[in-house]
């Protein structure tokens, strides 16, 4: 597969640096640099200033914030598979990941429309990306929170507006490479 | 009866804002003064968690309002949550019956499930009674106005809180029918239709925006 064929894909990651540096390595990455196509994001270092609500990259498209999610919004609106690795905290994204997912709103287009028979503002960006849902579930927490996430990382397919979506479930360390080459094969990702 | 409404909103001017103030005002007529924990910021500091943490543990109720985002509630309520739960151990001897509001532009109601099904997971992790859910939808044009002030756009939202200050007083959940009630789309128009009148709204909020 020639470089211009490889997939583009990004990673970001609220887990603790060592489920980071597993699912990287599961994704073929390596863990803390960018790797070829392949760009990771480890959110529990990285500098993100919380999403302030202003509104203005509804108008135009770019955050007033400058930090690294700016940074890589655009590798997001032009990859081929996003992946979002995170513990699961009250059924969704733990807040380090929230942070993250609250400044995918220049991603939106300004305008709204009709789409899956819901109102939802039209994609900026034309690639279709897939999204990969990976969530660390505590054993100790009731599975009904590991089925919302599942619905969550759906929602967000609909809301990005991407092709395929598939969300798989970490209940230990030891299983992140098998979990993640799983949701992979979902997607007819080869790793 | 001890009140608490946590408004979990980063914006400036806000509608949860506009929400809690209307709630407190209802709440206020029957005899109850609620406290209200706003950090009126994107972040949760320290400070904000303590005085949470000791609100909380006088509380018989606890109101969690926000907006959505991305279908969730944004940054700073998930994180307070979790602050929140950090503390568990100190709130032990705390279940306040706890309700929750949530609302965004988006008139339909599976925009905000998630979000709700999040303060519910809450709820039941803290151990808590939870009390049910209110999410309004087409919130947008409110715009930080008080809800009086707002026209059609709170038509739906102005009763269902005064609804909800009478259930908080009874010790009452929210019944479906109010939930179903309070989802209904404010103007009963065709979704093109409202699509349309969003983005007209949108346009002239852009150039208020591109004025400012």
């Amino acid at each position: 597969m020639s470089r211009e064929d490889r997939m583009r894909i990004v990673l970001l990651s609220s887990l603790q640096p060592t489920g980071f540096g597993a699912v990287a390595s599961a994704l073929g990455g390596a863990a803390g640099e960018r790797h070829g196509d392949t760009v990771l994001l480890d959110l529990t270092r990285a500098a993100v200033h919380p999403c302030l609500a202003c509104g203005r990259c509804n108008h135009t498209g770019r955050c007033i914030l400058r930090d690294e999610m700016t940074e890589i919004l655009p590798e997001i609106a032009s990859c081929d598979l996003l992946v979002l690795a995170t513990p699961i905290a009250f059924g969704v994204h733990d807040p380090v990941m929230k942070r993250a997912v609250d400044r995918f709103l220049p991603l939106a287009g300004e305008r709204f429309a009709i789409r899956h028979g819901e109102m939802h503002h039209a994609p900026r960006h034309s690639k279709r990306f897939d999204l990969l849902g990976i969530g660390r579930l505590e054993a100790s927490v009731a599975p009904e929170e590991g089925e919302t996430f599942e619905r969550l990382i759906g929602r967000h397919a609909v809301n990005l507006a991407c092709s395929r979506h598939a969300t798989v479930l970490l209940q230990e360390d030891v299983q992140v490479k098998r979990t993640v080459r799983d949701g992979l094969a979902r997607l007819g990702v080869e790793p | 009866m001890n009140v608490v409404l946590f408004v979990g909103s980063p914006r400036t001017p806000s509608n949860t804002r506009s929400m809690a103030a209307f709630l407190r005002a209802r709440l206020e007529e029957r005899a109850i003064q609620p406290v209200v924990l706003d950090a009126k910021r994107a972040t949760i500091e320290e400070t904000d968690v303590t005085r949470s943490v000791d609100a909380i543990r006088d509380a018989d109720v606890l109101v969690l309002m926000g907006p959505v985002y991305l279908d969730l509630p944004p940054h700073l309520m998930l994180a307070w949550m979790h602050a929140i739960w950090e503390q568990r151990e100190a709130l032990s001897d705390t279940a306040p019956a706890v309700y929750a509001i949530s609302h965004s532009g988006y008139f339909e109601p599976i925009h905000k499930a998630l979000s709700l099904e999040a303060f519910e997971h809450f709820a039941r992790r803290m151990g808590w009674t939870w009390h049910g859910a209110l999410a309004f939808g087409g919130t947008s044009p409110i715009d930080g106005k008080a809800l009086e002030e707002a026209g059609p756009f709170s038509a739906k939202v102005r009763p269902a809180l005064t609804r909800l200050a009478d259930l908080i007083v009874e010790g009452s959940s929210i019944p479906s029918h109010l939930a179903r009630a309070a989802s209904r789309r404010p103007i009963p128009l065709p979704k093109r239709w409202i699509v349309r009148l969003m983005n007209a709204y949108l346009r002239r909020a852009a150039k208020r925006v591109a004025s400012s």
